[in-house]
């Protein structure tokens, strides 16, 4: 069966995406250009797309990238000189593909050039972010209307954006306003645990996100098992970070990929020494 | 002096931004991020870490238009779009007007208007946003779960 998209002669949705990025042929930007004047499904497509891929990139692409970075250093290092017969026309063939040499680089004046591999260090994924809340009260929202808590979230998000600029004193006040005035809510301990985790404090995270842990229910209990057990792997306690990692892991909710991954690194950490 | 490790943290956000735009889906965005920084590590020495990201970014857009005359989209353009070739047949028809509905967050529209425009898999939708499998799943559970309910309250409201 043939899409609707296909039906109506709409072109590949990424392809909308690249115009006016100057990666494309300006006689196909031209053709592009004017379907998208005259296809209101292909606008509307394009604009969704663009928010969704706009998004903060999550923890896990950023050690995912790096570890396809740190994968090929070592590997054209070490087998400099065993490169196989077929590996050698893969990469002839990728030098027809890629026919664009790279820019230019601009030199630094007297610099000691690095050993690359030392430069890079272990990938991980246990790293501080913000904190996802579950969504709110999807038949209030369509009335224009916001709920307490809608409101509360709302000052949270202030607050996190206060930490992300690095004034993370000001932002911890002002969660634990919100706190005092929710005292039964789990939102504002959550955002208090991820801002010390931000500022490099799991020990005082960890007494925040237990203290919320108890009140939170449903699949934000996972959402602070994530955050805590970035608390203990920045704290030296892989053994308590994997016994919060494993039932995150196991719902298959919005962090069980980097829970799953989180599993896996600590799997391969170097035992500890003998005593 | 900024390690390489610092120069990947600094600027892997804007990177990997320009090359979603260039290329408008996660998988090969990822891939081009990498061949960039790579690109970046084989240099490093030499390289003016002031001028950053320009340089990385030059890398990107190159690699895109690569990507894109690879693709050889004029001749494809007619037929089913690029990833569709084995379509699914949708279990449901959903009218325009809510791919576009304000319950919905951008993540369930995109998953929904790939799904139900383009017939695409939700293997296929997952690798073009950058999410698993079971990500998808449940976005569009959750997208067609509320659409559900707030319709019913409309019907009930009128």
């Amino acid at each position: 069966m043939t899409s609707r998209a296909a039906s109506a002669g709409c072109p590949d949705p990424a392809v909308l995406l690249a115009i006016g990025e100057g990666v494309l042929d300006p006689a196909l930007e031209v053709r592009l250009r004017r379907h998208l004047e005259q296809c209101a499904d292909c606008r509307e497509t394009a604009e969704t797309l663009r928010d969704t891929l706009d998004a903060e990139p999550a923890v896990e692409i950023r050690a995912r990238v790096q570890r396809r970075v740190t994968d090929a250093v070592p590997t054209r290092r070490l087998r400099a000189w065993t490169i196989p017969m077929g590996l050698l026309a893969a990469a002839a063939a990728l030098l027809v593909v890629v026919s664009m040499p790279d820019p230019v680089v601009p030199v630094a004046p007297a610099r000691a050039p690095e050993t690359p591999g030392s430069l890079l260090p272990r990938p991980t994924v246990f790293h501080p972010d913000r904190p996802f809340f579950v969504a709110g009260d999807g038949a209030l929202a369509m009335r224009g209307e916001q709920s307490a808590r809608e409101v509360a979230l709302a000052r949270i998000g202030a607050a996190l954006d206060e930490a992300d600029a690095g004034r993370y004193a000001e932002a911890v006040a002002a969660l634990e306003r919100i706190e005092r005035e929710h005292p039964s809510s789990a939102d504002a301990p959550l955002a208090i645990g991820t801002t010390h985790l931000l500022s490099g404090q799991p020990g005082v995270a960890i007494a925040a996100l237990e203290r919320g842990r108890a009140r939170a229910t449903g699949s934000l209990v996972d959402e602070f098992d994530w955050h805590l057990a970035v608390a203990f792997v920045k704290s030296g306690a892989p053994d308590r970070a994997r016994a919060r990692l494993v039932p995150v892991c196991e719902h298959g909710g919005p962090r069980s990929a980097v829970a799953c991954a989180g599993l896996a690194e600590i799997a391969r950490l170097p035992a500890p020494p003998p005593r | 002096m900024a390690s390489f490790d610092e120069v990947y943290q600094q600027h892997f956000p804007a990177v990997l931004r320009v090359a979603l735009r260039a290329v408008g889906r996660h998988d090969v965005a990822e891939e081009i991020t990498a061949e960039a920084f790579l690109a970046l590590h084989r240099q490093f020495g030499r390289i003016d870490t002031t001028q950053l990201p320009g340089w990385l970014l030059t890398v990107v857009r190159r690699r895109a238009a690569d990507h894109w005359r690879r693709q050889k989209l004029e001749q494809t353009w007619s037929g089913d779009p690029a990833g569709a070739s084995e379509p699914v047949t949708p279990p449901m028809e959903i009218a325009d007007d809510l791919f576009s509905h304000p319950a919905l967050k951008p993540v369930h529209r995109a998953c929904l208007a790939l799904r139900y425009r383009y017939d695409m898999s939700r293997e296929e939708i997952a690798m073009r946003l950058g999410l698993t499998d079971t990500q998808v799943r449940g976005h569009l559970q959750y997208a067609l779960t509320l659409l559900r309910k707030n319709l019913d309250l409309e019907e009930k409201r009128s």
